[in-house]
């Protein structure tokens, strides 16, 4: 069949030649670590090596005396400053609704939650002189139980990855369409499948970075960093600094890979560079390694379902039953963001007139949020269930 | 240490650290931030450059290691034009194949495939993918890249063209 007269105009299906394609291919595009700043400054962070400990004392003495470290900084040397990052979304109006939300913490203070939660941040003259003063850092701490397990972390007596709450419940949500009670009573089978998702890490080529640079004189803090959302993370850094929005420029260079890690997380290193920026007056970059971002950099997907799908003989679905287990890992500032996703994306583009899908979140084991906000999961239950449909005789 | 290399055709005379890597040494002695560091351990393929004419993971090499040789970067590939008039032929078709998204693997990629192609000037599909299995791209799914280097090599630029 011929094309439309028009497709040749419409750029629809037509080959489109980027504009930046010239700079990544020559090897000028800037990304954060690119970034050349007179006097600048490097950072390396100690991370914590347990998944859940007691943290005792960070003695970093040793390493504030090596030639070349200009400061280290512990959760005790933050002062005022030291305090959970924002709920970056609400919840939405779900009756019944349980949630504990627990956002991340700048520095690790009295408990580890996580194996890469940082404890103490070294900013030297040189990145290799940073990472040097990181083996002079004595922490005590005493390991603790871990929750690594979903289902684990739910079981009475499970080890709490926070105290102030009484289980790792983090949310409890359910939503429901039409009466999937009668839509089972009414069905001609139901089918039950169970299935896992493993976590995962969306492990762009690019690590993260971030650069600050105060001028004292303008007042003016500009902030180079990897994200994909730079005007929520300027408003948000104004707020924790004491800034005006006018006083900070956040830039989004060119970003090698997001996927949605990068979005507008407040991770403990985009609040702390900017603010040792302004507090040492030199400018100051931290830059992720590989094995960071493994540890440090938000995950996502863990989940299990319990689905049930109401089927008639012919092949109709009358009803799914979905109830789930979410990973949130040690910290949620995303809230319920990636389990709603799952649950209102459930019935997808099929006709299914009632649902009832239940979602309980749990294990916080290490962080883990975003990639494709979980929408993936729940077209799987929905699609990969459905073929059952054959075996109790349906209509394929 | 003083080193010596000749980078993209000019002489560095530097003093470094012995345990300074190659592509810190790039990267931020020489300001030739084109080479991109992904892995810091020889996986993702970002940070290749030629050393006398091969493809080798400036991350694992010391800049001392590079003494007395000959490197070329990406930035060495155009000529030095950033103009995207004097793009390589294999650049070009990139372009043309979008055979990028992010573009940050993308030197590293451009500079496998250099000493690869002079060496296999008509590589079928499977060469191709053989070639850029030390690289890694998390954007692309690679369909693109290999579609880029066919139209580099006067192949029709995507199989399923």
């Amino acid at each position: 069949m011929a094309p439309p007269p028009h497709r040749a105009r419409s750029g629809i299906g037509e080959r489109v030649r980027r504009n930046e394609d010239a700079r990544l291919l020559t090897g000028r595009a800037l990304f954060v670590d690119d970034v050349r700043l007179d006097g600048l400054l490097h950072v390396a962070f100690l991370r914590s090596q347990h998944a859940h400990a007691r943290l005792t004392s960070v003695d970093a003495s040793a390493a504030r005396g090596r030639p070349g470290v200009v400061a280290v900084y512990t959760a005790a040397d933050l002062g005022d400053y030291w305090r959970p990052g924002p709920l970056l979304v609400p919840p939405p109006p779900i009756a019944g609704l349980v949630f504990n939300p627990c956002t991340q913490v700048p520095l690790a203070k009295d408990t580890l939650r996580h194996v890469g939660e940082a404890i103490a941040m070294v900013v030297a003259e040189s990145r290799y002189v940073a990472e040097d003063a990181l083996d002079d850092i004595v922490v005590e701490a005493d390991p603790l139980p871990a929750v690594v397990h979903l289902e684990a972390a739910l079981a009475p007596g499970a080890p709490r990855v926070h105290d102030h709450l009484p289980s790792n419940l983090a949310a409890h949500a359910v939503q429901r369409k039409g009466d999937w009670t009668r839509a089972k009573a009414r069905a001609h089978a139901v089918i039950k499948r169970r299935f896992h998702y493993d976590r995962g890490a969306s492990a762009a080529i690019e690590n993260r970075a971030v650069a600050a640079q105060w001028d004292p004189r303008a007042e003016e803090l500009t902030v180079w960093d990897t994200t994909q959302a730079p005007i929520p993370i300027r408003n948000g850094l104004a707020q924790l600094l004491g800034l005006l929005e006018s006083q900070v420029r956040v830039i989004a260079p060119f970003v090698g890979g997001g996927f949605g890690p990068k979005i507008m997380m407040f991770y403990p290193e985009e609040v702390l560079v900017p603010w040792a920026a302004m507090r040492l007056g030199r400018s100051v970059k931290w830059t992720e390694d590989r094995q960071e971002n493994f540890f440090a950099t938000t995950q996502e997907r863990g989940q299990i379902h319990d689905a049930e799908l109401a089927v008639t003989k012919d092949g109709k679905i009358l009803g799914v039953k979905d109830v789930f287990l979410h990973d949130t890992g040690a910290y949620d500032p995303y809230g319920l963001t990636v389990p709603i996703n799952s649950q209102c994306t459930l019935l997808g583009p099929y006709d299914i007139r009632a649902t009832r899908a239940s979602s309980l979140r749990s294990s916080r084991t290490r962080r883990s949020l975003r990639r494709c906000g979980a929408r993936a999961p729940a077209r799987r239950v929905r699609d990969r269930a459905a073929p059952g449909l054959r075996g109790q005789g349906a209509r394929d | 240490m003083t080193l010596v290399v000749t980078v993209n055709g000019v002489r560095h005379e530097r003093a470094v650290e012995p345990r300074l890597l190659l592509s810190d040494f790039l990267r931020h002695e020489l300001g030739l931030t084109g080479t991109h560091v992904g892995c810091e351990h020889g996986v993702c393929g970002a940070c290749t450059v030629l050393v006398d004419g091969e493809a080798v993971r400036s991350c694992l090499m010391f800049a001392v290691q590079a003494d007395g040789h000959e490197l070329e970067t990406v930035e060495g590939l155009s000529g030095g034009d950033a103009s995207g008039d004097a793009l390589h032929p294999l650049q070009a078709a990139f372009r043309e194949a979008h055979g990028l998204q992010c573009g940050f693997c993308t030197p590293g990629v451009l500079m496998t495939l250099v000493p690869f192609l002079r060496d296999h000037p008509d590589p079928d599909e499977r060469e191709i993918r053989e070639a850029l299995s030390g690289n890694l791209c998390r954007c692309t799914g690679y369909q693109n890249i290999v579609a880029a280097v066919r139209l580099a090599c006067g192949a029709p630029p995507s199989p399923r063209a």
